[in-house]
C-alpha cells in the first residue's frame, strides 16, 4: 500500500485525514513539527508527502528546503495544503517550483480532491 | 487574518468529520464519537466568537456588571468545562491556586472567556509544538504585588514572552502569524484573551506558576470584599 506522511498542525484535522485515508488503502503517518517529520521520512520512505505550509515555529517551506537538500528525497511528489489566496499563491509561485512542489490544494479541500491527487501522483507505479 | 484562521479551525474539523463519516458505514460507537468530536469543535468556534463579542463591548466598562468572584471557583468550572476538548488533544488539565486568595470584583464573564480561550489556544498550540503522548495544561492563580491576582494558563508551549507579545500587538490584523511559534487556528486566541483583559484588568503577560510558564493577567484583588 502507498504510504503518506502528512504533516499537519492540528490533531483532530489529521487524525480524520489519516483514517479517510486508510479508508482507502493508504498508511499515512502523523507529524506536527519538521525535525520529527524529516526523521519519519528518512525511516518511513513515504510515497507522498502532504505538507500544510504554516507551522508552528517553522514554515512548510524550511521544510521543503531542507527535504530538497537531500538527494534522495528531491522527486518524492509534494502536495502543499493551507489557507493562501490567489495573490498570495502567485508569490509562493516560484518556490513551489524550485522546491518540486507537485500540487497546491486550499486546506478546506475535499477528502476525495486530496485523495484524488495523491493516485494522479501515484500513477502509474503504485496504483 | 489569524481571527478568521481561527475561526476556520473548528469549521473544517466539523467537516473532515462529516466527510469521514460520509465516507464509509461506520459503527454507530465511531459515528457517535466523530459527532461529539463536532460538538466540541463548535463549542471552541462559538466561544472565540463569544470573547471577541465581549471584547467589542468592552468599551463601555461603566455599563458592565461588576461581581465578587472567587477565582479557584472559576478556574475549577473552566477546567471541567475544557476537560473533554483537552482529552481530544490527550492534555490533562489541572488547577492550581494559592491557598486563601482574596476574592476579585469582575465582570465574570469577560474573566471566565478570556482564561478559555487562552486555555484552548494553548491546548492546540502545545500538541502542534512538540509531539508527545500526553501533555498538561494549570490553570494557576496566585497573589501578586500590589494587591492583586495573577491567573492564567501555564503550560510548555514555547516562544511567549513579553516581548513576542508586544511584536504580535503590533501585527495583529496585519500577519497571518502574529506569534511564529504559534500556529494559525491557535494565535487570534491568545491575542483576544490578551485583548479582553487588557480592556478590563492588565494585558496578559509571560509569567510562571509553579515553575511552569505560561501567560496571565493581574486582576486587583479585593480587600473590602475579603472581610464580607
Amino acid at each position: 500500500m502507498p504510504r503518506v506522511l502528512l504533516i499537519e498542525t492540528d490533531r483532530q484535522l489529521a487524525k480524520n485525514l489519516q483514517s479517510y485515508l486508510e479508508l482507502n488503502d493508504f498508511i499515512v503517518d502523523i507529524h506536527s513539527d519538521i525535525q520529527n517529520a524529516i526523521m519519519s521520512t528518512d525511516t518511513q520512505c513515504p510515497d507522498v508527502i502532504i505538507l500544510d505550509l504554516i507551522l508552528a515555529g517553522r514554515s512548510g517551506i524550511e521544510f521543503l528546503y531542507e527535504l530538497r537538500s537531500y538527494p534522495e528525497w528531491q522527486s518524492v511528489p509534494v502536495i502543499a495544503t493551507g489557507h493562501i489566496s490567489q495573490d498570495e499563491l502567485s508569490h509562493y509561485g516560484s518556490a513551489f517550483e524550485q522546491l518540486n512542489v507537485s500540487a497546491y490544494l486550499p486546506k478546506h479541500s475535499a477528502f476525495d480532491r486530496l485523495a484524488g491527487e495523491i493516485r494522479k501522483l501515484l500513477q502509474p507505479a503504485k496504483v | 487574518m489569524t481571527l478568521s484562521d481561527d475561526l476556520a479551525l473548528p469549521l473544517l474539523q466539523v467537516k473532515s468529520s462529516i466527510e469521514l463519516l460520509q465516507a464509509k458505514d461506520f459503527a454507530k460507537q465511531v459515528a457517535r464519537r466523530h459527532a461529539q468530536e463536532s460538538a466540541l469543535s463548535i463549542d471552541s468556534g462559538l466561544q472565540q466568537i463569544e470573547a471577541y463579542r465581549l471584547l467589542l463591548g468592552s468599551t463601555e466598562l461603566d455599563k458592565l456588571p461588576m461581581e465578587p468572584l472567587a477565582i479557584s471557583a472559576l478556574l475549577e468550572e473552566i477546567a471541567h468545562k475544557l476537560t473533554p476538548y483537552a482529552k481530544q488533544y490527550d492534555t490533562e488539565i489541572e488547577v492550581s491556586t494559592q491557598h486563601r486568595l482574596a476574592p476579585v470584583l469582575v465582570h465574570q464573564p469577560s474573566l471566565s472567556s478570556a482564561l478559555e480561550v487562552l486555555s484552548s489556544s494553548l491546548i492546540r498550540a502545545q500538541v502542534a509544538q512538540t509531539e508527545a503522548k500526553s501533555y498538561q495544561i494549570v490553570l494557576g492563580a496566585h497573589s501578586s504585588p500590589g494587591n492583586a491576582i495573577a491567573a492564567g494558563v501555564f503550560s510548555n508551549v514555547q516562544g511567549l514572552s513579553d516581548r513576542t507579545l508586544r511584536a504580535a500587538r503590533s501585527l495583529v490584523g496585519r500577519a497571518r502569524q502574529p506569534l511564529p511559534a504559534v500556529p494559525a487556528g491557535a494565535a487570534a486566541g491568545v491575542l483576544v484573551a490578551d485583548m479582553l483583559c487588557a480592556a478590563l484588568w492588565q494585558p496578559l503577560r509571560a509569567a510562571a506558576h509553579n515553575n511552569l510558564p505560561g501567560l496571565a493577567t493581574s486582576i486587583p484583588s479585593s480587600k473590602q470584599l475579603k472581610f464580607v
